[in-house]
């Protein structure tokens, strides 16, 4: 690999992602007719939350990398 | 680095053999690898046996057997027939009386030994040092969890008073201060959340699943904090000194279980001796009843009386000043030395505080609902700041002149 | 533990944490979002179209009358009455069931338009959703048992007759024959024990009392429960008086309307409808108009009309004693 991403843009631009895109759209689905996309809203969350837990992960990953 | 933990020898092909001798399990360990956190039980001086260090221990074991009766008043309590099954636990459930009366007894005796507990560490000063700081402020919050848990399960059993204290409570939200200064949608959510529609069945639900599930897991979380935080920091009053240490295992645990078993024991035979009457049911009418809630409410209700300014713009700021100062001890406190007498202020707005309490609780138990001139409440404030405050820095004069003399 | 802190170097350490920060906040930004299911679809929804109109029935269930209610009237010289209570307009909403002998509880004089200050009757007609029986010269007068103040309900919320001066309004400084502000009215008052609200049932509608040794807590008025009555003398609850209708424990939040003619839907939320009536509907109520008996009843309060549509439901009237003695 010629220029690899370092660590920390990666979790910056998957947060700018929760945050940006996610965010939006779970608003969206609660207070634009409110009792009609409860199945969208939740898989939504669940995006969020692994976008979340690939953060922990990438984190993870260093702190193992960096101990052995 | 070698993964030895326990067991002598550690071949990778085989397992490790079982451990049953559950000493080890509280030794001391000293071979922790690098990097591994452990929670531990200290073993203490002498000191730590005097009966003062024990207030908490006392506190864990009422909510250890608050939990353990919840439990099984929960088997026969119907939030869609809240007193007729209040009174089934009573009449029908064998040893139903008992469970039930001493739930509430050691609720009484939870809340007693909660404020106790405190006046203990604010005379000592104990909230200075190490973490302490912050065991402080968790013991706050578990002091207000505990008195809402409190409230929420006297409201259980739908009397009448206990629905006038909930009718008082959610007008209270939207009419006092807190209700006028917060959005009105936030009150909504707040509100929501305690009653839900505000149906009876809907109300009843949802403050069961507030007394058993949502505040009582809260408060265990919280205490394990709290309990954690005290082993890291130790006992505010001693020094670990070598070859006096008294091994936790077993004299501590022996000491905790026989305090315990003597705090039960106690609960238990005053609920035998004095069963609990149930009160009034919500609908019941009956000529000149008087609206007196339990102990633990009559201050606050008598406060709110006797602020002089009124129960919403008056009581309720009182209350939450409070509150903010009980949270913000650890920092008020500048002074340096250690015991009562040093720290001359503290100690006298402790005993202003515990004054107060006591004063409010029986006037509110004997007179509840009227409200107080400003001139009667400006005279029992001043005169209960004067009887506090001069003595206390009478005494501390006092011993600084016999040091004086003495020298 | 101090070396493996610095495993990782200490400026990415603090990217991670930023960036694990930023992620949280972000969860927690849309998260939020459910705010809008915290509140259940059926909150602050009517439960009803409009106010019931309801049958007065007693604990065995059938009607009540006029004279019935007329054997428990309180006069100036009575000591003690029994409670009367039925619920009104939804279930658990106790209201109170007055009959005063020696009266007639009339319109105000002066119509307030939007204050809360009671106001002395004059001389008028009988007041609006009030029965008056002139040949024994007695008001019957339906208020809500629910205080105005902080919602407290019968019995800490409880009418004592002109003879009778519960203990908390002596503390207060009521006497039994004082003179002045230290007088208990002719035909007492409702007294509330949670915190000493008054409210004087001979004003009416505009009920809330200040003119005594202290003053009310509450500022407004006990909502009036309309009542009217049939060819049978059986007593119907019909709706709410609009000048001072909302019910305490309905209030919505701050900003919530609390008299007017826009309340009636904050006053059906939070509750479960009264049970229906296998009843026929009477074919003619008699209200007062302010004026005159007559059956056409004034539209503007909201009130069912009497036709074929209309829905009869009951409530049950419960007493502390005698033969009415029950629970609400
Ligand atoms: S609730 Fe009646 S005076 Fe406060």
């Amino acid at each position: 690999m010629v220029k690899k991403l370092e660590t920390k843009n990666i979790i910056y631009i998957i947060g700018a992602i929760q945050l940006a895109v996610v965010d939006p759209v779970m608003w969206y689905f609660t207070q634009v007719n409110p009792y009609k996309y409860e199945n969208a809203w939740a898989i939504t969350l669940v995006i969020n939350l692994f976008l979340f837990a690939a953060i922990v992960f990438l984190i993870m990953q260093k702190t193992i990398k960096e101990r052995v | 680095m070698e993964g030895i933990i326990l067991g002598d020898k550690m071949d990778k092909t085989e397992y490790e053999h079982n451990e049953y001798d559950l000493t080890k399990l509280i030794k001391e360990e000293k071979d922790l690898p690098a990097g591994s956190y452990k929670i531990g039980f200290k073993s203490v001086t002498s000191r730590g046996y005097k009966i003062d260090e024990w207030t908490g221990a006392w506190v864990a074991t009422a909510l250890i057997y608050q939990i353990v009766s919840g439990i099984v008043l929960f088997y026969y309590y119907s939030q869609v027939n809240p007193y007729a099954s209040t009174q089934y636990m009573i009449n029908n459930v064998p040893f139903g009386h008992i469970i039930l009366t001493s739930h509430l007894y050691m609720a009484y005796a939870m809340i007693a030994l909660v404020y106790f507990h405190m006046m203990r560490q604010w005379f000592v000063g104990s909230y200075k040092g190490k973490w302490r700081w912050l065991q402080w402020i968790l013991g706050v919050v578990l002091f207000l969890l505990t008195i809402l848990t409190a409230i929420l399960g006297y409201m259980l059993a739908n009397t009448a008073i206990a629905m006038a204290a909930l009718h008082i409570g959610i007008l209270f939200m939207q009419r006092s201060v807190l209700g006028r200064i917060l959005p009105g949608a936030l009150i909504n959510w707040i509100e929501a959340i305690l009653v839900g529609n505000y149906t009876t069945t809907a109300t009843f639900s949802h403050l069961l699943a507030f007394h058993v599930a949502v505040f009582t897991v809260l408060m265990l979380g919280i205490f394990a904090v709290h309990f954690i935080l005290f082993e890291r920091s130790g006992l505010a009053s001693e020094k670990a000194e070598k070859g006096k240490m008294i091994p936790w295992f077993p004299t501590n645990l022996l000491y905790a279980t026989f305090s315990a078993i003597i705090l039960v024991g106690v609960i238990i035979i005053f609920s035998a001796v004095f069963p609990q009457k149930l009160l009034l049911a919500y609908g019941s009418l009956e000529y000149g009843t008087f609206p007196v809630p339990d102990w633990y409410i009559t201050p606050i209700y008598k406060l709110m009386d006797v602020a002089g300014y009124g129960l919403g713009t008056g009581g309720v700021p009182l209350v939450i000043a409070i509150v903010i100062f009980l949270f913000l001890i650890p920092f008020i406190d500048k002074y340096h030395k250690k015991g009562a007498l040093e720290r001359p202020w503290i100690t006298a707005f402790g005993i202003y505080f515990i004054m107060g309490l006591s004063v409010m609780t029986v006037w509110g138990y004997s007179q509840p609902g009227l409200s107080q001139t400003r001139l009667l409440t400006e005279y029992m404030w001043w005169a209960m700041t004067l009887v506090t405050f001069l003595p206390i820095y009478a005494m501390r004069f006092a011993k600084k002149d016999g040091e004086e003399i003495g020298n | 533990m101090e070396e493996s802190k610095e495993n990782i170097p200490e400026p990415e350490r603090r990217a991670f944490l930023k960036g694990a920060g930023l992620s949280v906040a972000a969860l927690m930004i849309g998260g939020l979002s459910i705010e809008r299911f915290a509140v259940p679809k059926d909150r602050s929804v009517p439960v009803m179209d409009n106010f019931p109109l309801a049958i007065l029935e007693d604990p065995s269930g059938s009607p009540i009358t006029v004279s019935d209610v007329e054997k428990y009237a309180a006069t100036t010289t009575t000591k003690t009455t029994p409670i009367l209570v039925f619920n009104y307009p939804l279930q658990d909403e106790p209201t109170f069931l007055l009959a005063l002998k020696g009266i007639k509880i009339t319109t105000p004089k002066t119509t307030p338009s939007s204050g809360f200050n009671a106001v002395s009757p004059g001389t008028n007609a009988p007041m609006d959703g009030i029965i008056y029986d002139s040949a024994h010269n007695t008001s019957i007068i339906a208020l809500s048992g629910i205080c105005q103040h902080l919602g407290c309900v019968p019995p800490f919320l409880d009418y004592h007759p002109g003879q009778n001066v519960p203990f908390e309004s002596e503390l207060v400084g009521y006497k039994l024959n004082g003179t002045g502000a230290s007088k208990w009215p002719d035909y007492g008052l409702v007294y509330c024990k949670c915190h000493g609200s008054q409210f004087n049932p001979v004003w009416g509608g505009r009920n809330l009392y200040n003119n005594g040794p202290a003053a009310s807590p509450a500022n407004h008025s006990l909502p009036q429960i309309m009542l009217a009555t049939d060819s049978n003398g059986y007593i119907y609850a019909y709706g709410i008086n609009s000048s001072n209708a909302v019910i305490r424990t309905h209030l919505k939040y701050p900003g919530g309307e609390t008299y007017g003619p826009g309340v009636k839907s904050e006053d059906l939320t939070g509750g479960t409808s009264i049970v229906k009536s296998s009843r026929t509907v009477p074919s003619s109520i008699n209200y007062y108009n302010g004026t005159s008996l007559t059956s056409s009843g004034p539209t503007t309060l909201g009130v069912n009309q009497i036709s074929s549509s209309v829905v009869l439901y009951k409530t049950t009237v419960v007493s502390n004693s005698g033969a009415w003695k029950g629970s609400f």
